[in-house]
């Protein structure tokens, strides 16, 4: 195995795989991450009372 | 050492490969740390003087009161810019070109985990960039409301979709980068290199990947709704439409509070490698001191409403965030008794990146000092938006991280390159940046208590004279980093004086056990480590 144009012994192939698992699962992460934020501001434009409710509570104070 | 020798000789074979590579095959398609790593380090500083070259107008029109040289629109496109490209451009590059070269034999990884991906999230930044600053030659001009892009106003600029996609191009590569940073860091330590035996700038950058992560995209997220909003209809920040234009804030600065850790976490790293080394002492409180980075990361995710309090929030939650801010100063508060405590009773000399540490850690609690002023929420009424908010986060972002990356560059220039620097030039450019940065963000601090806002071309003539005396200290503040780029040149291409494989005689660590400059490709095979070569090998419990 390679890794740029680096050949690798057996153990830090391992390495090198189990990283690629890793960096997988982080990048799932940030993908979740950036449709929950354009996710919530969705549930809020369809359900315009409850974000009324909360600007009207705010500006009560 | 002798690991570190046999590692150098297996590795032999491995630069040969290089050495038959031409230039585009080099530095295009690189796919090695080192090269992307120096890749990053000379975009930034490219950026950096870009950037400056921005200040330096914003100076020179306020040098005056009136208006001198450009015009208002203008005068607003050159406080965004400077600011889009200082922080996505320069700083945040910055770190992760130092992050590039030294974690992988900081940690005894032989590259990092994901070398061709570590090419593109490079070299998307051009791109981005180039689309970036192109608007500036556009009929409608570039991007004008500030780098914050509250809407409505930054929607009313020509150039949103091209500044989008620019920040969408920037967030990708930020993303990438993270998570080629924790994978390599989770999974490509050598046998023997624990997480608590990491040097403090591994352990800083690790944490700062992980708030990438977590903020990147939700910046994305915010600047697409920015341009859905304008392009396709939709009104998530349009209060005719039944949206909210705060809600903006809440998720820019959602991210934008992260986003100021990520600028400073890395530098902490930085200072906490470079002052042991000058002091001749290991770092007091290690485990102190990663726990610290770990509890402002946690806490930078809970004080996003700091930046808002003038917008009428619930009295409770100004209280919350009020008293979430200043809880900030203990973790780091912790940091800076900690170095003071490494260099208590050292054997301390003073070369050029201790002396940007040791100036980081006085001008840096300033910046601490005045943003505990402005935690404060009846305080912050007064300050919001005026020039002591300016001189804060200068002194946070220059004499903090920009001193940093300095520093860092002075401390690891010579293991890149195999040649030591000219300390007297890099005396010099220490000592006159050091002054004139001062002459140049402390009266700002007068003049925002004194009430000018930020973000004018034209003022009264009752703060004229503290404006000509920053302006002043800003072009010689410029003109010093001529000389830093002087002393990069030479020590790069002109300079006879090798510099030795250990280079400090303080430094420990990996890295330090390759050869100046190291091998192309270094820990093919993952070197043993031995407890007494790493800076935190003997952790107390």
């Amino acid at each position: 195995m390679k890794l740029g144009h680096q050949t690798l012994d057996a153990a830090q192939e391992q390495r090198v795989r189990r990283a690629r698992r890793t960096a997988r699962t982080v990048g799932i992460v940030a993908i979740v991450v950036f449709v929950f934020s354009i996710g919530q501001m969705l549930w809020l434009q369809h359900h315009p009372v409850a974000h009324a409710r909360a600007v009207a509570e705010a500006l009560m104070q | 050492m002798a690991q570190a020798a046999a590692h150098d000789h297996h590795d032999e074979h491995h630069d040969e490969h290089h050495e038959h590579q031409n230039f585009f095959q080099r530095w295009v398609m690189s796919t090695n740390h080192k090269d992307i790593g120096t890749l990053y380090l000379v975009f930034s500083l490219l950026m950096f003087f870009i950037g400056g070259s921005f200040a330096m107008v914003i100076r020179a029109e306020l040098f005056k009161p009136g208006m001198q040289l450009v015009q208002p629109y203008f005068f607003n496109e050159m406080t965004t810019m400077h600011a889009l490209v200082m922080i996505f451009g320069a700083v945040m590059p910055a770190f992760v070109g130092l992050g590039n070269w030294m974690i992988p034999m900081m940690v005894g990884a032989p590259d990092m985990a994901l070398p061709r991906m570590n090419n593109l999230s490079f070299w998307i930044l051009p791109f981005a960039f180039a689309l970036m600053l192109s608007t500036l030659f556009l009929p409608g001009g570039g991007p004008a409301g500030g780098w914050t892009m509250y809407p409505p106003l930054s929607l009313q600029s020509a150039s949103t979709a091209y500044v989008v996609f620019a920040i969408h191009l920037m967030g990708i590569s930020s993303i990438m980068g993270a998570i080629n940073i924790i994978a390599t860091i989770l999974n490509m330590r050598a046998p023997g290199m624990d997480l608590l035996k990491m040097p403090v700038f591994v352990w800083s950058w690790l944490i700062t990947a992980f708030l990438l992560i977590a903020v990147m995209p939700v910046l994305a997220g915010a600047v697409t709704m920015l341009l859905t909003d304008k392009y396709f209809n939709t009104h998530f920040f349009d209060a005719a439409g039944g949206g909210d234009p705060i809600l903006f804030q809440h998720v820019f600065w959602f991210f934008g509070h992260p986003e100021v850790y990520i600028m400073i976490l890395p530098a902490f790293g930085i200072i906490s490698e470079i002052i042991p080394t000058f002091a001749r002492k290991p770092i007091f409180g290690y485990k102190a001191m990663v726990f610290a980075i770990a509890s402002i990361a946690f806490l930078s995710f809970i004080v996003w409403a700091h930046h808002m309090f003038a917008v009428g929030l619930p009295l409770g939650a100004e209280i919350f965030f009020m008293y979430a801010t200043m809880l900030i100063a203990v973790p780091t508060g912790v940091k800076v008794f900690n170095w003071v405590a490494t260099m208590w009773g050292g054997s301390m000399t003073f070369e050029t990146p201790m002396l940007f540490a040791i100036s980081f850690v006085i001008l840096f609690s300033i910046g601490g000092f005045s943003g505990l002023m402005l935690a404060l929420v009846p305080a912050d009424f007064q300050y919001h938006d005026t020039y002591f908010v300016v001189a804060h986060f200068h002194y946070v972002l220059v004499t903090g991280a920009i001193f940093a990356i300095m520093a860092a560059t002075y401390y690891w220039i010579p293991k890149w390159t195999g040649h030591m620097y000219s300390e007297f030039w890099g005396k010099v450019h220490f000592w006159n940046s050091v002054v004139w940065v001062n002459v140049l963000f402390f009266p700002q601090h007068f003049l925002g208590l004194a009430g000018m806002p930020r973000r004018i071309p034209d003022y009264n003539v009752a703060f004229a004279n503290f404006n000509m005396i920053s302006s002043i200290g800003g072009f010689l503040f410029g003109a010093s980093q001529l000389i830093f780029l002087g002393v990069i040149i030479h020590c790069v291409w002109f300079s006879k004086k090798k510099a030795t494989d250990r280079v400090w005689e303080g430094a420990r660590g990996l890295e330090w056990t390759l050869s100046s400059p190291p091998p192309h490709h270094s820990f093919s095979i993952a070197p043993e480590i031995h407890d007494e070569e790493l800076a935190h090998g003997h952790v107390e419990d």
